[in-house]
């Protein structure tokens, strides 16, 4: 399952369709090169979820938490070295024991861990600066969610929001875009420039 | 000798003080996963309840798992720094020897026991004890794997009983013949923790605090299979 978005702002509109989907346990992957987007569509689903509070990459942290309708663990492996730093964030006991969702960044270094329940997400940059493709690949019970994940896509990546999409595109193409799509890397914590 | 045992490995935490006639206060609840909150109050009120100061503790027990990482990592924390604090022996006890210790006493060592603890993902850490003698090497396996080990032993004749987290996670997995402890078993009961500490204690099976190390059973040697986008920068 694919989809595109074409502005900082679609991709946390799209974040925000999943984020609507997100229940306790659910564990979602998200693979892609610095600056595609990551923290922008974390910070979409923990939207999606109620959560109104500061979204940023958890890069040195390790995990941060968001409480919105369920609690949401949004953490990043970009700084872990070995398999065994994983296991020690305990982040199998965050889904199976603490009630939370669970959202990783830099999530292919998770698959073997989450590979076999997981939503693994991968972004990938398009022909132009802003274009990201995203491509959902369910497993586990999230295969029985195909048709709501799909849905979800669609409001996400098309126009939900009218002026929301309008914004979006006009600072797409005056040149903020890409700038504001630079902030997901661990240079700098948190994607700030996306707001 | 006083022994201050802590058990945190599992979703319950324990605290439980004992001398050589057994157990003189045993608490434990269920913590959640809010061990750090749970235990201090707890350590509190027990030596409040026996009438005992800190100072009166002649050595710590801890369980140093497998089982829930968050909540090892609290009790084998709070383990050491008492022992350091107070200039005490630590004793380690892994969850498999407690739970072993348990229900070998509440089987009348007539069985061969298996104590199993989840692990999560599918997988339990358990071992086998058999009448008489030392408890197995830990090992991990899938849920599924365990019980038909244990479904093998029961159709050869053997009495098994199995118990703990694990156990009553799994419990609808198990050959009828194999008998699955109850709930009570579920966590490390403390109380056989501070029975036992006060054993290794009096016969001088104690270590360093430092040298006590926390068993998780997965701790995989692998180096992250990083992307090339990954390592170019």
């Amino acid at each position: 399952m694919r989809c595109a978005t074409r502005s900082a702002e679609e991709t946390e509109r799209l974040g925000a369709a999943v984020g609507r989907l997100l229940e306790q346990g659910d564990v979602v992957l998200l693979i892609g090169p610095l600056g595609a987007g990551k923290t922008t569509f974390v910070r979409g689903l923990a939207r999606g979820l109620g959560f109104e509070g500061d979204v940023t990459s958890p890069t040195f942290t390790l995990s941060h938490v968001y409480r919105g309708r369920v609690p949401l663990v949004h953490a990043d492996l970009w700084r872990l070295e070995r398999m065994a730093e994983i296991e020690q964030l305990a982040l199998d006991e965050e889904v199976e024991e603490g009630s939370s969702a669970l959202v990783i960044e830099w999530g292919e270094a998770a698959e073997p861990i989450f590979g076999g329940r997981a939503l693994t997400v991968e972004i990938e940059s398009g022909e132009s600066p802003d274009l990201r493709t995203f491509s959902f690949r369910p497993s586990g019970e999230w295969e029985g969610r195909s048709t709501a994940l799909a849905g979800a896509a669609a409001a996400g990546a098309e126009d939900g929001t009218g002026p929301a999409r309008k914004e979006g595109a006009a600072a797409a193409e005056d040149g903020t875009g890409p700038a504001a799509e630079e902030g997901t890397g661990p240079t700098d914590e948190g994607g700030g420039g996306q707001g | 000798m006083i022994a201050l045992a802590i058990e945190t490995a599992s979703l319950d935490v324990g605290v439980a003080l004992a001398d050589e006639t057994g157990p003189l206060v045993v608490l434990a609840t269920r913590a959640g996963r809010r061990h750090a909150e749970t235990l201090h109050p707890l350590v509190e009120e027990a030596c409040r309840l026996a009438g005992v100061t800190l100072g009166d503790v002649g050595g710590v027990a801890v369980d140093v798992g497998p089982g829930l990482f968050t909540g090892i990592r609290v009790g084998l924390a709070a383990a050491k720094g008492f022992a350091v604090a107070l200039g005490v022996p630590l004793v380690g006890l892994t969850s498999l020897e407690i739970l072993h210790a348990a229900m070998t006493a509440a089987s009348n060592g007539t069985a061969v026991v298996a104590p199993m603890v989840d692990l999560r993902r599918g997988e339990v850490a358990w071992a086998l004890g058999r009448p008489g003698e030392a408890l197995s090497e830990p090992r991990l396996s899938p849920a599924g794997e365990a019980a038909s080990a244990l479904a093998a032993l029961a159709a050869g004749g053997e009495s098994v009983i199995v118990g703990g987290d694990g156990a009553r996670r799994y419990s609808g997995l198990f050959d009828p013949r194999v008998a699955v402890a109850g709930p009570e078993l579920a966590a490390p009961p403390v109380a056989s923790l501070s029975v036992r500490a006060v054993a290794s204690l009096e016969a001088g099976k104690a270590s360093l605090p430092m040298e006590v190390q926390p068993v998780y059973l997965r701790e995989p040697d692998a180096r992250i299979n990083w992307s090339k986008m990954h390592e170019g920068l």
